[in-house]
């Protein structure tokens, strides 16, 4: 089942972008520098991690430019990029999170019962700055709308913590 | 006919979001209230005439199972149509659910075609 995540999560993320945000998406190749190069090119970002409990436990999360979260809370809500606030801008991509991950989890197996932790957000005005070293099981660049995504997901390693990175 | 519909869910934007996408979908909404979990609901409920609850699964203090369970035992409450909408989507889950009386099941994300459709079957054989 893990090495169906990362086709299953694209298809879930592009079909969520498409439907509520009116978006699209494109994969980006996972070449090594891409999380570096990411990082330096954005000068904010809102993250949005929920974490899960199934078969598999972990989290998900997405690191969205602050520039396209307030614009995918105005194509979510229906308001002018101007009329957004920040605490709109967060709470979409927290939203963002829950219906990709739920999303996910239904394209991996219906029958298995996933529980998802409310979403957390936070913002970051300092260029992205890469984790505690640990890579992620799954690490997917995107462009979604002209701008850099990351989506990433930690699997927690059965009998184990997962080791927290430092940013949040 | 407006009908009165009470959303519930623990994110008040998605909330916005689907108070919005109801009426686009051209289901038409009378009075229109919000709760952020299944307790909130309920005092809603208390004070307040609803024709049709859209309500999440996953919420704090009460989620949409613990809140079906409190509908089911008021003669009154368990009359009303309740539909999900939700991310969740596992079987065991959703069959839950309905076993608790839900009338509709949509799955997060939605096109309002979807919400429509759904919405307008599950009043026509409320009132049918």
């Amino acid at each position: 089942m893990v090495e169906e995540i990362p086709s299953k999560v694209i298809t879930a993320t592009r079909e969520v972008f498409e439907t509520m945000f009116y978006a699209t998406v494109e994969a980006q190749p996972d070449e090594e520098g891409n999380r570096e190069s990411l990082s330096q090119s954005i000068s904010s970002w809102i993250a949005g991690e929920i974490r899960f409990e199934g078969r598999y436990c972990g989290r998900m999360i997405f690191f969205v430019p602050t520039e396209l979260a307030l614009t995918m809370a105005s194509n979510f809500m229906g308001l002018e990029v101007e009329a957004v606030s920040s605490s709109q801008a967060r709470d979409v991509v927290g939203e963002l999170c829950n219906m990709v991950c739920g999303n996910l989890f239904s394209k991996l197996d219906r029958r298995e019962v996933w529980t998802l932790a409310p979403p957390q957000t936070w913002e970051n005005s300092e260029p992205f700055i890469g984790s505690d070293g640990s890579p992620p099981t799954v690490s997917i660049p995107l462009c979604i709308e002209g701008y850099p995504v990351q989506l990433e997901i930690r699997l927690t390693p059965a009998g184990g913590e997962e080791k927290r990175n430092g940013y949040g | 006919m407006a009908y009165n519909v009470l959303i519930v869910d623990d994110s008040q934007t998605m909330r916005k979001v689907i108070r919005k996408t109801v009426s686009l979908s051209g289901f038409e909404i009378g009075d229109c209230w919000e709760a952020g979990n299944g307790k909130e609901a309920l005092d809603i409920l208390h004070s307040c005439w609803v024709d049709l609850i859209l309500t999440d699964l996953n919420m704090p203090v009460m989620n949409g199972l613990e809140m079906l369970k409190e509908l089911m035992r008021d003669e009154i409450y368990r009359n009303i149509p309740v539909v999900l909408i939700t991310t969740e989507g596992s079987e065991s889950r959703i069959g839950e659910a309905y076993a608790l009386g839900i009338k509709g099941y949509i799955q997060k994300p939605f096109y309002p075609e979807t919400i429509r459709d759904v919405l307008s079957r599950v009043m026509e054989g409320a009132h049918g």
